[in-house]
């Protein structure tokens, strides 16, 4: 059941994620735009300013000169800075705290912390400009409430985009999580009655002694059932925390042996090339499990006549077959999804999921290659 | 061996009795949880085959109650439950082994001796007397090298006897392990059925199994 939640829990995470993303991008882009126009139109409106001083410095000169007595009366705004220069001499005045200030040297003036406003053309030249260390601190403080803003409406979206794909996707979870349920119900219902159709037909062939191939039939159909029963009760099973040392050559001969009946009777070549004797550890069933389903995948999807190749080296174990090319390869993993090229063979598409699942247990890859008729599951430490 | 087989499945219970009996072994069944600790308290049996989900007493609770009680017979759980935390509760509760349906019939009976071994720590399997050999694993009984055939009761007479070395064996004790409970035979049935064992195994002096009158039998 974990497994089944971690899995909406990832695609819920990934919904939202991704819808995060999108307004992330929006948010950026319509915060940068505010920003920008906010503070070209502040720039206009210093520059609109210092025009209007120039033009009201440009009345205190008359023919006489620099009406000084005027100039110091003169109502300057804070951080702005006036200098008049004629060819000889340059006066600056500054408002600092209501009291002008005079210098008779040009104030040295850094243009990135100032707009400036001049004009040379008449006999003197003036210069306005006035600090933007004002505007400067307004546009700090609308970083930051743009910033704050954002992130506040970023966490408010994350929280509704999950809580609500949490309600949407919940039917698809209950409805899952019931097809689980029912699953195990059933398998859990049938066990006892198959035990008794298997322990009746041992008792019905030692005691008649018959040989017969309806028993024999039987008996073959009884270990299906039985075979996916394990797998159905392993679906849910959680991941063993058993270590013992496992030989890979010696597992896959013992479930070679079991599957030997259909590999005769599909009339298989069954090749095993042992280049080496890797030791794996892990719960002896897991491996046991993993490595049933691969190759009686590879015997129940093989062509009859075909071939079933094992190879096992230092490196990696891999099952390959002839059979019909896979269509999609990454989604053959999913629980209940079978390949429509299936068709009548039997299963019900848990068997690959419960080798994912082993596999992401132990940090074992599975890879799936499947070209030019021949299908290979690869297993790698 | 004398097992008790606690399955509520009555066509499940007759199979597994009937594959148990042509093992060899003594067996008797029950498919109610409260019958099964009623026939525990009263026979002492070597081991038990219990499933959990029973009417009147689940198998959990059949377990904990022989525990509780001192019962030290291996038990055997045999259930349709098979997650991990069923089968460590069932561990928990004194199993010594659990085995999930539908089983191999093969694995069940090699686990069955497996756990009885284990429980009992039994070395060696064959016990050499005189002429006789006994292979006590594979039911086998060879006399001068010949095999012996002999039925299921009176082989377990021979292995109690033998399992139980220099002791004296009562009526009661060797009716407890070696007839079904439904049976109850008399001290003349028990002792028409040693004649018999004695003949089997040649034994008509009584050299091997010695009488200790109006008690019961011993093996030195």
């Amino acid at each position: 059941m974990s497994k089944e939640l971690d899995e909406f829990h990832s695609l819920r995470l990934k919904i939202v994620l991704f819808i995060q993303f999108l307004i992330f991008l929006v948010l950026s882009i319509m915060s940068y735009s505010v920003y920008l126009s906010y503070k070209n139109q502040r720039i206009a409106e210093i520059q609109e300013n210092n025009k209007t001083i120039y033009l009201d410095i440009l009345q205190l000169i008359d023919s006489e000169g620099v009406n000084l007595k005027k100039l110091i009366n003169y109502n300057l705004p804070n951080n702005t800075t006036v200098c008049i220069a004629d060819r000889a001499n340059t006066v600056c005045i500054k408002n600092e705290d209501n009291f002008i200030s005079f210098s008779k040297q040009s104030t040295k003036l850094e243009e990135e912390s100032y707009i400036i406003y001049s004009n040379n053309s008449r006999a003197y030249s003036i210069v306005v400009a006035t600090s933007t260390k004002e505007m400067r601190k307004e546009l700090k403080k609308l970083r930051f409430s743009i910033l704050f803003s954002d992130i506040l409406v970023l966490g408010l979206s994350g929280f509704l985009a999950y809580s609500v794909f949490g309600r949407l996707l919940e039917p698809i979870k209950r409805s899952r999580d019931k097809l689980n349920q029912i699953l195990q119900i059933i398998s859990h219902d049938i066990r006892t009655p198959i035990s008794i159709i298997d322990t009746n037909l041992y008792l019905l062939k030692v005691k008649s002694g018959i040989k017969s191939k309806n028993l024999d039939n039987i008996e073959k159909n009884v270990k299906y059932i039985k075979a996916l029963l394990k797998n159905i009760g392993y679906l849910n099973e959680k991941p063993s925390n058993k270590r013992e040392e496992i030989n890979i050559n010696n597992i896959i001969k013992e479930i070679l042996e079991r599957f030997n009946p259909l590999i005769q009777q599909k009339r298989l070549t069954v090749i095993v090339e042992e280049k080496d004797n890797p030791v794996l550890k892990g719960d002896y069933v897991d491996f046991d499990i993993l490595f049933s389903n691969l190759i009686d995948n590879a015997i129940k999807y093989s062509y009859d006549g075909g071939r079933v190749e094992i190879e096992i080296d230092g490196k990696s174990i891999s099952i390959t077959n002839t059979g019909p090319q896979i269509a999609d390869k990454d989604k053959v993993f999913k629980k209940y999804y079978r390949e429509e090229s299936s068709g009548t063979i039997p299963g019900i598409g848990v068997g690959l999921s419960i080798v994912k699942k082993i596999c992401n247990n132990y940090n074992l890859k599975v890879d799936v290659y499947s070209e030019n008729g021949l299908n290979r599951f690869t297993i790698r430490p | 061996m004398k097992i008790l087989i606690v399955e509520d499945n009555k066509e499940l219970n007759e199979s597994l009795r009937e594959i148990l009996k042509m093992e060899g072994h003594i067996v008797d069944s029950v498919t109610d949880g409260r019958d099964a600790v009623i026939l525990i308290n009263k026979i002492q049996y070597d081991l038990v085959i219990l499933d959990i989900m029973l009417p009147g007493l689940d198998g959990y609770s059949v377990a904990k109650v022989m525990r509780e009680r001192g019962v030290k017979t291996p038990i055997v759980m045999l259930t349709a439950l098979g997650q991990l935390e069923e089968k460590l509760r069932g561990f928990q509760v004194g199993a010594d082994d659990y085995i999930v349906k539908p089983f191999e019939i093969p694995e069940l009976i090699a686990r069955i001796n497996a756990v009885y071994k284990r429980i009992n720590s039994i070395q060696s399997d064959v016990i050499q007397l005189e002429d006789l050999t006994v292979d006590l694993n594979r039911r086998v009984v060879l006399k001068g090298g010949k095999e012996v055939e002999i039925t299921p009761k009176l082989f377990c007479i021979l292995e109690q006897l033998l399992r139980n070395r220099g002791k004296v064996l009562t009526y009661e004790i060797i009716a407890g392990k070696c007839w079904e409970a439904s049976e109850n035979p008399s001290s003349d049935t028990i002792r028409a059925n040693m004649k018999l064992l004695r003949r089997v195994i040649g034994d008509k002096e009584k050299d091997i199994i010695k009488t200790i009158s109006g008690v019961g039998y011993r093996i030195e």
